[in-house]
């Protein structure tokens, strides 16, 4: 543990020692310290917290910004800029898009692949159609299915957890007609989020467009 | 009372003592007591005395016989310093230099219980007692210091340095320093501060009373700053590796939160940070927020709800009850209200999906804050038609959410299909 480059500057009690006093002056915190000290990714005026295989920064960012940082050597991980708005650029996100399906009667059709407006962290695969949850916490989910059937059967379009349906919304059977869905789920560490859509009795139903989004909140 | 003798050779400092005889004094007071008669060779006119020519009593040697008056009386006292039991105030004022090569030189009148020192002062008064320095010049350049120097080193590089400006110091390569400032530093190594044993390092400004005490660096490794901001702690488990721990202001003993980093790679390496309430105990902390080592953020506390409808449908007006939870964060959504009421200001994002009844018809159903509509949804066919609503909505504590159903018939069988959801977003 080292303790460095703390500066203190006419730190005091006016007057002098009584009960209530505000403490002026100021204590400038170049970098305290908390095991060796290697600063680097542009933060300044940090608490540092270091471990044999990780530096953590806790502090101000050092491009004069003035924005709090929570920054490790290789990027800032949680920003809070000087109006108060909070930046986390490596939350789990993932937005994707299907088009032009045919689900059959009596089958759930399972989407894979689909067009990848946002995939942060890489934790959707295209391939399996999966979204892989890297950490425990809560997720928001959003699917979304629009009809291209102008009569026939009610489409669906349901989240599923480890391939466990959660929850579903319907689009009843009318050309580009939709139906949509919103949830927060809890997702322990490689549980998977899947889409599938369902006919719902003997006739088969197009899909114009289909939506998986989803973010972890948490 | 001529005599000629020897006296064996010994180690330690010679003194001597210069009296003449007036013919009827026989005792003369050395100021100081030998430790034995041996110690002492007397010569009077050069000649040296016998050992039973005189005796010693204390400081006063006293001669068997009378010296005349106008006889020259030397004595001269060979001794160790250890075997001196004093030497009177002022007896060495004007000594030039002093010397010892095997024993200390003790000042004071007790004596420690240091092994091999070379100077050595002692008290033994209920006082302090002082080893003085004190230039009197009160130039700009004008200081007291002491300084010791390491083997190589000198007054210039290779030293530390303890000492006080003048009340006028002002010299641009110390521009640090101000008048009347006391100081420490070194030159040529680091300046280490520490206890060998398990005792505190305080820091204090403005008086001595423990009010003052504006940082401490604990026995046991804490730091903490002004006596309220913090505490920088050791590892508490075998998998945390640094911590700031945040104590109450008015009492260190009550743990407020902690700041923590893990090398572990269960714990991806993150960074946590834990809080209670004043007063709480560590045990009774919780996990508010971690980032990862990748940059992944969860809120764990975080009031959040997934709740469903599956105990049967409704028709009407009438608030919809969701009679079942996935999650409930905080417990702050109540199936038997169905209400989810804020625990805390804030920005919260509500969603709620619906399907009407396998009847049909038209409909409409809203998320409602504090009973009055926030934002809606309009339905209308067959039969099992979908709607979904997300909003996003300031509440303060105590504020409530819920899903008013104004008209139509809405399904509510099952736990997927008709949902309401939220969490506070910050």
């Amino acid at each position: 543990m080292a303790l460095t480059k703390i500066t203190a500057t006419n730190i005091g009690y006016t007057p002098a020692n009584k009960a209530g006093d505000v403490l002026t002056g100021a204590l400038t915190v170049p970098n305290l310290g908390v095991g060796s000290v290697a600063d680097s990714n542009t933060t300044n005026r940090t608490i540092t917290y270091q471990n044999a295989g990780k530096n953590w920064y806790v502090g101000l960012r050092g491009d004069t910004s003035n924005v709090w940082s929570i920054a490790d050597d290789s990027a800032h991980r949680m920003m809070v800029d000087t109006s108060g708005r909070i930046t986390m650029p490596y939350q789990p996100s993932w937005c994707v898009e299907y088009y032009g399906m045919t689900v059959s009667a009596s089958t759930t059709y399972n989407y894979t692949g689909g067009t990848v407006f946002i995939n942060n962290g890489s934790y959707y695969s295209t391939s399996t159609g999966r979204f892989t949850a890297p950490v425990a916490g809560y997720y928001l989910v959003s699917a979304s299915i629009e009809q291209s059937t102008s009569s026939g059967t009610t489409g669906s379009v349901v989240v599923n957890k480890n391939g466990a349906s959660q929850f579903q919304a319907l689009a009843y059977s009318a050309i580009y007609n939709s139906g949509s869905l919103t949830g927060i789920i809890y997702c322990a560490v490689n549980d998977y989020l899947t889409l599938t859509s369902y006919g719902n009795n003997s006739l088969s139903y197009n899909v114009y467009t289909t939506r998986f989004t989803g973010h972890l909140i948490g | 009372m001529g005599y000629g003798g020897k006296i064996a050779s010994r180690s330690g400092d010679v003194r001597r003592f210069n009296f003449t005889g007036n013919g009827s004094n026989t005792a003369f007071d050395l100021g100081f007591s030998p430790a034995t008669q041996n110690q002492l060779i007397i010569t009077i006119n050069g000649v040296v005395q016998h050992y039973d020519a005189f005796s010693v009593s204390g400081s006063v040697v006293t001669f068997t016989g009378t010296p005349a008056a106008g006889d020259y009386i030397q004595v001269t006292a060979v001794v160790d310093a250890v075997g001196v039991a004093g030497i009177p105030d002022g007896a060495i004022a004007n000594v030039s230099s002093l010397k010892v090569t095997t024993t200390p030189v003790l000042i004071g009148n007790a004596v420690g219980t240091f092994t091999g020192p070379l100077i050595q002062a002692a008290s033994n008064a209920n006082s302090w007692i002082q080893i003085n320095a004190q230039n009197l010049n009160n130039g700009n350049n004008a200081s007291t210091d002491m300084v010791l120097a390491r083997s190589d080193g000198n007054d210039l590089a290779g030293y530390i340095d303890v000492g006080i400006n003048s009340n006028t110091y002002s010299q641009a390569a110390y521009s640090i320093m101000q008048p009347n400032s006391g100081y420490m530093f070194t030159n040529g190594g680091d300046l280490v501060l520490g206890t060998q044993t398990a005792h505190n390092i305080i820091f204090h400004t403005g008086n001595t009373t423990s009010a003052s005490e504006r940082l401490r660096i604990s026995a046991n490794g804490t730091v903490i700053a002004n006596a309220t901001i913090a505490s920088i702690v050791s590892p508490q488990t075998a998998i945390e590796t640094t911590a700031v721990q945040f104590l109450d202001s008015s009492n260190a003993a009550n743990y407020l939160g902690s700041i923590r980093s893990y090398n572990n790679s269960g714990y991806n390496q993150s960074l946590r940070f834990y809080s209670t309430n004043i007063g709480g105990a560590k045990t009774n902390e919780i996990k508010s927020l971690e980032i990862d080592g990748y940059g992944r953020t969860t809120i764990p506390n975080q009031p959040s709800f997934f709740a469903y409808k599956s105990n049967g449908g409704y028709t009407g007006s009438t608030q919809v009850i969701y009679n079942g939870v996935n999650h409930n964060v905080g417990n702050c959504y109540s199936i038997s209200t169905g209400r989810f009421t804020a625990p805390i200001a804030g920005r919260y994002l509500f969603s709620a999906f619906t399907i009407s009844s396998s009847s049909g018809g038209t409909g409409y159903w809203s998320i409602r804050k504090n009973g009055s509509a926030i934002a809606g949804a309009d339905w209308s066919g067959p039969g099992y038609v979908n709607s979904c609503v997300t909003c996003v909505i300031d509440l303060a504590v105590n504020d409530y959410v819920d899903v008013q159903n104004v008209t139509g018939s809405m399904y509510g069988s099952n736990t997927s299909e008709n949902c309401f959801t939220g969490h506070l977003l910050g």
